[in-house]
């Protein structure tokens, strides 16, 4: 796995843990316009960075593949590759 | 166990220097109500009038120095079976209780602050080792048994990288958790080993 890869992987892992994080603030504030605020950003953040890692790298989620004619989910490594 | 050489198993608890007669079983008392701390004692029971031979002389204080169920008695001599809550127990004290003057041996010292060295249960006594979690308690002097969590407000929150690195996005939640720190990184404030 490249420099590059890597480094987007961590990043996707970083947003998706602050989106875990704010949904379970906004689950008990659901009106926080603040919290609103940073989930959208969050979620933006985080589609870009899958779209861009699937666009380079492949598929990183199973809805993540765009390819209509082939499954491209096989060609990536499995968790215990 | 300390001062063991004190007891007197064989004597039933208040033996000792009776002069009774066994004709003499007329002190007033029923014959029948006998108590089970003596040898010879026909039925003295709880009666105050009976003379120097007071096998169940109970709570009686002016029990002498063989008192099988003096009990509460703060005259208690040394024999003592049932020391219970008695400020002056001496030496062997097999239910210490709530006794303020508990001696070295305490198996129930419960919340005595004067415990000694032996406190198997030593409860709330400030005086226990400096590892106890007492010294650690950020709630200390809040009331018991009540539990809260405060309503969360919206903060600056950490960066991303931070967020993932301290396992919260929400620095007020980002709480030194001592049990947790392995190889007692903190265990002198309280983590463990």
């Amino acid at each position: 796995m490249n420099k590059d890869k890597n480094k987007l992987l961590l990043y996707i892992s970083q947003v998706s843990f602050a989106i875990d994080e704010i949904v379970l603030f906004l689950d008990t504030h659901p009106c926080d316009k603040d919290a609103l605020a940073y989930y959208q950003e969050l979620k933006k953040a985080r589609k870009e960075s899958l779209n861009e890692y699937t666009h380079k790298y492949g598929p990183l989620l199973n809805d993540n593949v765009d390819n209509s004619c082939y499954w491209e989910w096989v060609k990536e490594p499995w968790p215990w590759e | 166990m300390n001062n063991m050489n004190l007891r007197r198993p064989n004597d039933g608890g208040c033996k000792m220097n009776y002069n009774f007669n066994q004709n003499s079983n007329n002190c007033g008392c029923n014959p029948n109500y006998r108590m089970e701390c003596g040898n010879n004692k026909p039925g003295c029971g709880h009666n105050p009038e009976c003379g120097n031979n007071k096998p169940g002389c109970g709570h009686n204080p002016e029990c002498g120095n063989n008192k099988p169920g003096c009990g509460h008695n703060p005259e208690c001599g040394n024999n003592k079976p049932s020391c219970g809550c008695n400020h002056e127990c001496g030496v062997n004290k097999p239910s210490c209780g709530c006794n303020h003057e508990c001696g070295v041996n305490k198996p129930s010292c419960g919340c005595n602050h004067e415990c000694g060295v032996n406190k198997p249960s030593c409860g709330c006594n400030p005086n226990c080792d400096a590892d106890s979690s007492l010294y650690n308690d950020p709630l200390k002097g809040m009331a018991l048994a009540i539990g809260y969590v405060p309503w969360q407000q919206w903060c600056k929150v950490y960066d991303l990288c931070k967020g993932l690195e301290r396992g919260t996005i929400f620095p007020p939640l980002d709480l030194p958790f001592y049990g947790c720190i392995p190889r007692g990184y903190f265990k002198g404030q309280g983590g463990a080993q």
